[in-house]
């Protein structure tokens, strides 16, 4: 393990209720983690505790079995990727990346080199003498990065590093992100609430809720075996379609197993279609279940809206799970009492 | 059509007049107080008291310059005001730079309470608290020395106040990159935060050594010898010196003069600088009255 986080707590100065509390989470050496999970989850303050700019109200953690809790960021050998890049604007492309190695004390001989490695890495050679302010939203952050890598820090944390990034360059960016870690090898901790960057790039991820680990697993298994309901309606696009039983249990499916075929084994109800959406390779269709609440569907037909139909579930594509929302074994179902919105 | 477009026309010459009249009268303004003083300056004592006044000069007394420059202690007080100057200057800036960080980016107990107090300095004038100061600094025996002098600027809460705000603008994630990249505190200040604010940095630079320059209070206060007076004190010793009921205004604006050539040198050549800069800022679409006022509002503000 990599990073060890042991029963950590954190309570922000001036609130009583604590944002993270016992929280355990230890990192593998190597992989591309990434903490997912809806704003305010706590997600961030976790990254920032692990770079140090954050306090531990309680607990502790730990870098290849050193204690760090108390710290100071630039002891830990750990690199940070901001948001909104953070790089410096009164220096050059050059300056900011020597700036960290400057504090490391390291000659300028071993400077230049490191910063030719780097600018090669990330595609910048040519820039060095260029201000923050005459490069795009994209090199800026490919300067962030050369900075991160510059460090060779034992892991890399980034917070939402392609969000301030138009769609076309995030999806460029996420696929060099993937390129550089493959190259590098280092342990990269990522922060998103975008699902779709945590299942293309991870090799885990740490779904959170309130401060709470909700599950750690492979991207395959958080999509296709989602612990409890939480993971089940905030991974997929969109999330499953939950109902709670009469026994105040709960079932889930995709919107995609969704189908106006009669099916012989499963679930079926009666619903009013509201709104069809195109969506290019499918449709998006929102049902009304009279007296239960609103559900989506995907399916490849079009379906005309106002229309009544009987939707159903195959057996096969039903999860189920307990009173306390937890995934469980099969149980047979007794009624269904409502549609169940877990953020809601 | 063509008669309402001329209108118009006529109507935005117009215009055009009135604004030209308007910055000629502002300019008199502003212009007229130094005009008076360099003339005055080269007057006769005489001339220099005359009712109603010359607007030129009947003939040009340059000795009035030499007089002051030998006669009255002036390169003595010209060193003292250089010393008390840039002294003062970098202590205030230099504690302030410190506070301000502390206020803007650290976390500590008190902070809110501390700012506060800092804040007060600003409301409560000098004059209602340089008497205890007085009686402390000669309890201490410090009169007179220039450590007296430094003591007062050790501290200054508008600096404080504005610096703060300036650090404040700068984003939290810079200074957290700084600490990633191992930098100290003071690396920090001075080397991620003052750049940042490089502009700004200048500006309350410029102020604050003018203020210093100009300094008369407290040097006043402090001082019950020459030994640290500096310039502006010198003026006040010419004024209080009367010569045949006449008082030397001819001396007192050369030494005026001479006290205001190096800041107003170093502000007319940034003026020259600001006023090429106004007339090109034509993006933002600035009439030149404005842009003159500006120009001539900085000037004034400088000065006052």
């Amino acid at each position: 393990m990599l990073i060890n986080l042991s029963n950590i707590k954190k309570v922000y100065p001036g609130s009583k209720d604590p944002v993270i509390e016992g929280l355990n989470l230890a990192i593998k050496e190597g992989s591309f983690t990434v903490l997912l999970g809806p704003s305010g989850c706590g997600k961030t303050t976790l990254l920032r505790m692990i770079a140090g700019l954050e306090s531990v109200t309680g607990g502790s953690i730990s870098l290849e079995g050193e204690n760090i809790t108390n710290m100071e960021p630039g002891d830990r050998n750990l690199a940070m990727v901001f948001q909104n890049y953070a790089i410096y604007p009164h220096m050059t492309v050059k300056g900011n990346i020597e700036f960290g190695l400057k504090n490391y004390q390291m000659t300028k001989q071993q400077r230049e080199e490191r910063i030719k490695l780097v600018m090669e890495l990330t595609g910048l050679t040519g820039f060095e003498n260029r201000m923050p302010n005459q490069l795009s939203g994209g090199q800026r952050q490919r300067v962030a990065l050369a900075r991160a890598i510059s460090k060779s820090p034992k892991a890399f944390l980034m917070d939402e590093p392609l969000s301030n990034l138009d769609a076309k360059l995030r999806n460029q960016m996420r696929s060099e992100l993937i390129q550089l870690y493959n190259k590098m090898g280092t342990t990269f901790i990522y922060v998103t609430h975008d699902q779709t960057e945590a299942l293309t790039m991870a090799t885990d991820i740490v779904v959170m809720k309130d401060g709470k680990i909700m599950q750690y697993d492979t991207p395959e298994n958080v999509y296709s075996n989602p612990a409890n309901v939480f993971v089940a309606q905030f991974i997929g696009d969109p999330g499953m379609d939950v109902f709670q039983t009469t026994d105040d249990q709960f079932i889930g499916f995709k919107p995609r197993a969704l189908t106006t075929e009669p099916v012989a084994e499963g679930v079926s109800f009666d619903a009013n279609l509201l709104t069809t959406e195109y969506l290019g390779y499918d449709y998006q269709m929102t049902f009304e279940v009279p007296g239960k609440g609103t559900l989506v569907m995907r399916n490849k037909k079009k379906m005309t809206s106002g229309e009544a139909y009987r939707l159903s579930v195959p057996l096969e594509d039903l999860y189920y799970f307990d009173r306390d929302q937890n995934r469980c074994e099969p149980f047979p179902i007794t009624g269904l009492k409502e549609v169940f919105h877990a953020d809601k | 059509m063509n008669s309402a477009y001329k209108r118009r026309k006529v109507l935005k010459l117009i215009g055009r007049i009135i604004e030209c009249l308007l910055l000629i009268a502002l300019i008199m303004v502003f212009i007229l107080p130094f005009y008076w003083t360099l003339i005055t300056s080269v007057k006769s004592m005489w001339e220099a008291v005359e009712n109603p006044p010359t607007w030129w000069p009947r003939e040009f007394h340059w000795e009035n310059y030499a007089t002051v420059w030998n006669e009255q202690n002036f390169l003595k007080y010209a060193k003292n005001s250089i010393i008390t100057t840039f002294g003062a200057s970098i202590i205030q800036l230099v504690s302030s730079t410190m506070a301000a960080y502390a206020f803007a980016r650290l976390r500590f107990k008190g902070k809110k309470t501390l700012f506060f107090i800092s804040l007060a300095d600003i409301m409560i004038p000098a004059q209602v608290i340089f008497l205890p100061i007085f009686i402390i600094y000669s309890r201490l025996g410090i009169l007179n020395t220039y450590l007296s002098y430094f003591l007062i600027y050790i501290y200054s809460g508008s600096t404080i106040f504005f610096l703060r705000n300036a650090f404040m603008q700068v984003p939290e994630e810079l200074v957290e990159a700084a600490r990633l990249d191992g930098a100290s505190e003071f690396s920090i200040i001075f080397r991620v935060l003052l750049p940042s604010v490089k502009s700004f940095m200048i500006t309350q630079i410029m102020l604050i050594l003018i203020s210093k320059w100009n300094g008369y209070f407290w040097i006043q206060v402090l001082t019950t010898n020459d030994h640290i007076r500096t310039l502006p004190l010198l003026l006040n010793s010419i004024l209080a010196r009367v010569e045949g009921l006449v008082i030397r205004y001819d001396l007192a604006m050369a030494t005026n003069v001479l006290i205001m050539a190096p800041m107003l040198l170093y502000i007319i050549v940034f003026s020259i600088r600001g006023f090429v800069l106004a007339l090109q800022c034509k993006a933002r679409r600035i009439p030149l009255l404005g842009k003159l006022i500006i120009i001539q509002f900085d000037y004034f503000y400088t000065f006052s």
